[in-house]
């Protein structure tokens, strides 16, 4: 193989036509990382292919995060106790995104056979931690929502992109996939502000519960709850210490905005109180 | 990576004017003033996934409907015996290897439509005062052409601007595509209509330099534009203009003020203004805005 090979893979494919499940490395709350982890935790997926990263990403030098030197990752993950998924974990390419996203479907169509594929990730929301979370979908052919529907997730989202955003790299993958006839799922939880920068394992729980239903991957939850239980002690904590704080959170679960220093002083509390060693 | 076509229009020996974004928007507003004007038709466009990030996604009861990307697209219009193409751009594509794929892309249907000549429009930035009217600096990429440009109105060529002994350089893709077409064997030019350079730096079009640049058109095409539309944006943008002028401090707009006195156009005696004022002029008023965006 030479460098300047999109991809290359590693080991046997499984049999059978899996689906591929796609998650992006910076997200919001970390929900896709923390679903993947969690994944490859509970059912050993072991590395199968990759996207090289010429031509993708900035290789002037490389990135320093946790005093570690970084590099970026595009990488496939199979597992022979869950034959029906393939997950594919990358860092978001910084060009060429559609020769990129090409290269992705590539790979999963013909080298590990996938029927479809789902995406995952977190989507910033003005609501609180303990209020109920939603899990909704973005689908590229109609006749994926029936399904979706019985695992509880909302499958009738309306959405325009606003002024000044961008769409996500999961819906131009989905739109790629649709022109190529695969059929493509985002699937999208809320997260609350507040937890987007600390990790939301609530969240990640969510999206772990359809994917359990949906592969029969018969996981099991427990380590997961000790984790959002610690995380909520935590902001009670905090919320008891700071009658600002319980004040903002308790706005949010009755469905009433902050303004925009308040939101800015909740967020930067919790993520001291969490991060900072101050819980 | 490819061209869609919608029609195929039989042209004879059109001219392409081809403009995209940049300083002020001034090709751009010039080139699909003269579009709207004269009705021109679409008829094919760039494929543009592979030049661009989406700008925005439509998710209608759950399902994404489309997605949209910025446009780059081909009209074409008949105007007497004068057969035009344009093509306008929403955006240019980053990076060199880009560019260089879209000016082939865009130079592909220009051939195969049977094109001789091809214009841009574009941005010349210079120390002028708002209030004069903008020339053109028109930069050709053959050398026949320089006597022809020499007959149009209020032009000039990069040998008449005092100190740059005819050099200079066109950045982006208004300044690339006449490069591939020199490679290609395509004649053609590029406009650049005057920005005065503190109006460069505020956020806002320049409608008065991209009006300057449909006179030269109107002119190298012999054919006749109602510019009425341009001038009045002209006008309405104008006004903003002397709003946010009023809003630099005096001092500041008393070094503009002595732009009006200043011509950078080679001269046989030299003028008023010296050299050494107008380097003193062109700092002070590049230190302001230096200042200013830093504090923005």
């Amino acid at each position: 193989m030479t460098r300047e090979q999109p991809s290359r893979i590693r080991g046997k494919r499984e049999a059978g036509n899996p689906t591929l499940i796609v998650a992006w490395s910076y997200d919001a709350g970390g929900v896709a990382p923390g679903v993947i982890e969690f994944l490859a935790r509970s059912l050993g997926f072991e590395e199968s292919g990759e996207i090289e990263p010429l031509g993708f990403f900035s290789l002037d030098g490389v990135q320093i995060e946790d005093d570690l030197i970084q590099f970026p990752e595009s990488r496939f993950y199979s597992s022979s106790s869950a034959r029906n998924i393939v997950i594919f974990d990358s860092d978001a390419p910084s060009r060429e995104h559609y020769k990129f996203l090409s290269a992705v479907l590539d790979l999963a169509r013909d080298h590990f056979k996938v029927k479809e594929l789902y995406t995952i990730g977190g989507v910033v929301s003005a609501s609180a931690h303990l209020s109920p979370r939603r899990v909704f979908s973005v689908v590229n052919q109609r006749q994926l929502k029936g399904e979706l529907a019985t695992y509880g997730v909302e499958i009738d989202m309306d959405y325009q992109t606003l002024p000044g955003s961008m769409p996500t790299l999961s819906s131009f993958l989905i739109w790629v996939a649709k022109r190529r006839g695969i059929p493509g799922c985002g699937l999208w939880v809320n997260v609350p502000f507040y937890l987007s920068a600390v990790g939301d394992p609530t969240a990640s729980k969510h999206i772990l519960e359809v994917l359990d239903a949906r592969f029969e991957l018969g996981l099991d939850f427990r380590e997961l709850d000790l984790e959002i239980e610690k995380l909520n002690e935590n902001l009670e904590q905090l919320m008891r210490q700071d009658a600002d704080i319980s004040r903002y959170i308790q706005m949010l679960e009755r469905g009433i905005a902050l303004s925009e220093s308040e939101g800015e002083k909740l967020a930067q509390e919790v993520a001291e109180f969490v991060h900072g060693g101050r819980s | 990576m490819g061209i869609r076509f919608h029609q195929e229009p039989e042209l004879e020996k059109p001219d392409l004017i081809a403009a995209w974004p940049g300083i002020g928007n001034v090709g751009l507003i010039a080139v699909d003033t003269l579009r709207g004007t004269v009705n021109a038709e679409l008829f094919a466009e760039i494929e543009p996934w592979d030049f661009f990030y989406p700008r925005a996604v439509s998710i209608r009861d759950g399902e994404l409907k489309d997605i949209a990307f910025p446009t780059c697209r081909f009209y074409f219009k008949k105007i007497g015996r004068k057969d035009l193409i344009f093509f306008v751009a929403e955006e240019q594509p980053g990076g060199g290897r880009k560019g260089y794929e879209m000016a082939n892309l865009v130079l592909d249907v220009a051939l195969l439509q049977g094109c001789e000549r091809i214009y841009t429009a574009a941005a010349a930035v210079a120390p002028i005062h708002h209030t004069m009217k903008p020339r053109i600096w028109a930069v050709p990429n053959a050398e026949e052409l320089l006597s022809e440009m020499r007959r149009y109105p209020n032009t000039i060529l990069m040998s008449d601007i005092e100190g740059r002994e005819g050099e200079g350089n066109i950045t982006g893709l208004n300044g690339l595509l006449l490069g591939v077409a020199r490679k290609r064997g395509l004649k053609g030019i590029c406009l650049l209509g005057e920005i005065p350079v503190y109006i460069s730096q505020f956020p806002t079009p320049y409608p008065e330099a991209s009006k300057s640049i449909l006179e030269v058109l109107n002119h190298a095409l012999g054919i006749s534009i109602d510019l009425s539309t341009l001038e009045r944006l002209a006008q309405e943008v104008g006004q903003r203009i002397e709003e946010l002028y009023e809003m630099i401090p005096p001092e500041i707009r008393e070094h503009i003020d002595r732009l009006k006195d200043v011509d950078y156009v080679r001269q046989e005696e030299p003028g008023e203004i010296t050299e050494e004022d107008k380097k003193r002029i062109m700092q002070n008023i590049e230190e302001f805005f230096k200042k200013g965006s830093k504090e923005a």
